[in-house]
């Protein structure tokens, strides 16, 4: 087969915006991008997804809030932030000197608290000149973070609420709106769908799987609120699994994620459907991933010729 | 300025009973690494399989002449990788991370905690000081008036012999001198840091939990009962307890309540356990004297974005132990929770 010459095409499309490669930093695992500015080359990222914004800053949980199991990581953070106020005063002014696409993750404990959180920020950057990088170029909704009590949970699991709670935000804002699903459902092509309805521009999966891990010599939970989240390289089969079932049933594009630590997996999440990736927990082991994971992405492509990352999800075949 | 790098391995061989010490080159366009910072390495890179998914804090121990040291115990899937790791092979670095040990004032006099796996940055505290006299090379600082160092092991196997490492190292590579990395401009580097670092563990005050070598009992206790008049004939260099009971903070026993001189105050700079810190800072607390603790916590990205390594703080909230620490002022944090 003849190679192509010309590099493929790998810009993706989230609704109104036009992310420069599929790869992406996941929400929470690359703060609000400054702490790793030393270490990678953040202008090159396809996206990035900030720390979770709530209203009120958080303090998060007790410690421990991690811990390392086979393949994977736990984590009961609890959302810890700034909350809205520090956000649009400290980190807006950083986000806009990223030449990379910035997506917002938001959290609330109601629905008001979505609305009143991109309502702010909608406001704060219409400040910005047209012409001017705007400091955010759309949202994530976190629906799905099984971290607190009284939060993310409930709304992700239900599909009424998801498609009001989107519908709502919907009317507040023309930036991407993606929706982040969680795993812990019965059906998640069903919340992929009301997301959908409720006019969502893409959804995102998958966040952390609930997990326990148990210390058997001082019979204590290895961290301090019992059950955290999985992350890691031990979720990636229900992170595929879930964006195959999601893409089948949507029509809207899905982002996957869930254990991406190299290009081949990354390609797994394609090949079952993604538009396009995040990269979390793999950062914390080499923060240079993402931008690996995105030349292998290209490499792969070169050596088969296939010219646009749509091309993608029809190659995978099932035995016959 | 903090970078992941991949450094070339020069030294890894065993001091006691389950430790180990590591020598990496430092890149010579990064700044070098100053007392109470950390690095992480990635033990994946390291072992084939699941070594570890997540990298782990090592706090630097020496630094000089371009090499960076650390001393590690052997304790899990990800030290036992390193452990196995070849000189001569590369190791993914990044640092230096986390903030670092104040410098005594002139006229302070600095005591030095450390215990277990905290021995380490003390060790290189304690090399940066002008009454510290070892090789040439190492970075001399501030002058502390007779700094102190004292360290707790759990028994005498565990106290590293920096020497006979070196003797060893040297009777295992004679063979294949002038090759490899056992060659110069390597060799001298190496050789150096080991007499530097002996020479502070030669002038601790060891304390064994059971007794086996120097003072039987924690560090915590070395530090109380220190006998303070036979080290450098000056009085009050433990935080002994002749100061007596209802003495003003920083007041020294002899010189009487008021008479508060340069050479009595002290600075306390501690590593070690959870509760080993709680104690000092408690100590600190009651004696007056500033201090500064080392603190230790599960990290997953050790440089301030995951809020993953957090401790308790005194004032409410939360303090991330690898971007607000790893060193904290006496009462910042609550050690029991
Ligand atoms: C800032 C900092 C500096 C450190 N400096 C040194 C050093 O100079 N020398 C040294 O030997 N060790 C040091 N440590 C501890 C070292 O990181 C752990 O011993 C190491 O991560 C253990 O990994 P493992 O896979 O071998 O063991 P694991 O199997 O992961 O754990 C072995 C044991 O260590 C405990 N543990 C693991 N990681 C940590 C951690 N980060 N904090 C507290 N307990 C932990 C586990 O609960 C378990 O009991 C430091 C830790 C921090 C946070
Ligand atoms: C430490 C940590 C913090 C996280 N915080 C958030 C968050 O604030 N909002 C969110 O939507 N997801 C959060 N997540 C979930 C990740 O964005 C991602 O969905 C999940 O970790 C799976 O991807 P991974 O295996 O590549 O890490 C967090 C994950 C980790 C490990
Ligand atoms: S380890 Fe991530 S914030 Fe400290």
């Amino acid at each position: 087969m003849e190679i192509l010459n010309r590099e493929p095409d790998v810009s993706v499309q989230i609704g109104p915006l036009v992310l420069p490669n599929p790869v992406g930093v996941a929400s929470g695992t690359f703060g609000y991008g400054q702490e790793y500015q030393e270490l990678l080359d953040i202008h090159r990222l396809g996206a990035l997804y900030t720390k979770a914004v709530s209203l009120e800053p958080k303090a998060g949980n007790k410690p421990p809030r991690l811990v390392e199991t086979p393949s994977g990581l736990i984590n009961s953070i609890g959302l810890a932030n700034p909350g809205l106020q520090v956000f649009l005063d400290e980190k807006i002014p950083y986000l806009q000197s990223l030449s990379c696409p910035v997506l917002v993750n938001v959290v609330g404990e109601s629905e008001s608290e979505y609305t009143t959180i991109v309502e702010a920020i909608e406001k704060r950057i219409g400040d910005y000149q047209e012409g001017e990088k705007s400091p955010v170029d759309g949202y994530e909704l976190n629906l799905s973070c099984p971290n607190v009590d009284k939060g993310g949970m409930a709304f992700g699991t239900e599909p009424d609420l998801v498609e009001r709670i989107t519908r709502k935000v919907r009317r507040l804002t023309r930036r991407a709106l993606v929706v982040k699903l969680s795993p812990n459902v019965t059906d998640i092509a069903q919340i992929a769908l009301a997301a959908e309805a409720g006019k969502a521009d893409a959804v995102s999966c998958i966040n952390t799987v609930v997990g326990m891990a148990i210390d058997v010599k001082t019979c204590k939970p290895l961290i301090a609120r019992g059950i955290g989240g999985l992350s890691g390289p031990a979720i990636r089969p229900i992170g595929v699994a879930c964006v195959w079932k999601a893409a089948r049933a949507v029509r809207i594009p899905v982002i996957g994620l869930g254990g991406i630590t190299c290009a081949d997996d990354a390609l797994e999440y394609l090949l079952a459907g993604a538009s396009a990736i995040q990269v979390g927990t793999a950062i914390f082991s080499n923060p240079r991933a993402p931008l690996e994971i995105l030349d292998g992405i290209k490499a792969w492509m070169r050596e088969r010729n296939i010219g646009t990352l749509g091309e993608i999800p029809a190659l995978l075949r099932f035995p016959s | 300025m903090m970078r992941q790098f991949n450094a070339p391995v020069v030294f890894n061989q065993a001091v006691s009973q389950g430790w180990k010490l590591l020598a990496f080159l430092w890149p010579q366009d990064l700044a070098p690494p100053i007392p109470g910072q950390f690095f992480t390495f990635n033990p994946q890179g390291l072992q084939a399989g699941n070594a570890g998914l997540l990298r782990r804090p090592l706090a630097f121990a020496f630094y000089g002449r371009g090499l960076a040291f650390a001393l590690y115990q052997i304790r899990g899937k990800a030290t036992q990788a390193l452990a196995a790791f070849a000189e001569g092979s590369s190791i993914d670095v990044i640092g230096p991370l986390g903030n670092s040990f104040p410098r005594p004032s002139a006229g302070e006099q600095a005591l030095l905690a450390g215990g277990g796996i905290g021995i380490g940055p003390l060790l290189y505290l304690h090399s940066t000081f002008r009454d510290f006299k070892a090789s040439e090379g190492a970075t001399l600082a501030a002058s502390p008036k007779a700094s102190r160092l004292f360290l707790g092991f759990r028994s005498a196997s565990q106290i590293p012999s920096f020497i006979l490492a070196a003797e060893r190292w040297e009777a295992q590579n004679r063979s294949v001198e002038g090759t490899g990395w056992y060659s110069e401009p390597y060799r001298q580097p190496v050789l150096a840091g080991l007499s530097d670092l002996q020479h502070s563990l030669d002038q601790a005050l060891i304390a064994t939990d059971d007794g086996s070598r120097g003072f039987k009992g924690t560090v915590v206790e070395a530090l109380l009962q220190h006998p303070s008049r036979n080290v450098a004939g000056e009085a009050g260099v433990g935080i002994g307890a002749e100061a007596g009971a209802g003495a003003g903070p920083g007041v020294r026993g002899e010189a009487g309540a008021g008479a508060e001189t340069a050479a009595a105050r002290k600075r306390l700079y501690a590593c070690g356990p959870a509760p080993m810190l709680s104690a000092l800072d408690d100590l600190a607390l009651h004696r007056g004297i500033p201090a500064h603790l080392s603190a230790e916590q599960w990290m997953a990205c050790g440089v301030g974005a995951c809020q993953g390594c957090v401790l308790p703080a005194r004032a409410g909230g939360y303090l991330r132990a690898c971007a607000d620490g790893p060193i904290f002022p006496q009462g910042a944090i609550l050690w029991k929770s």
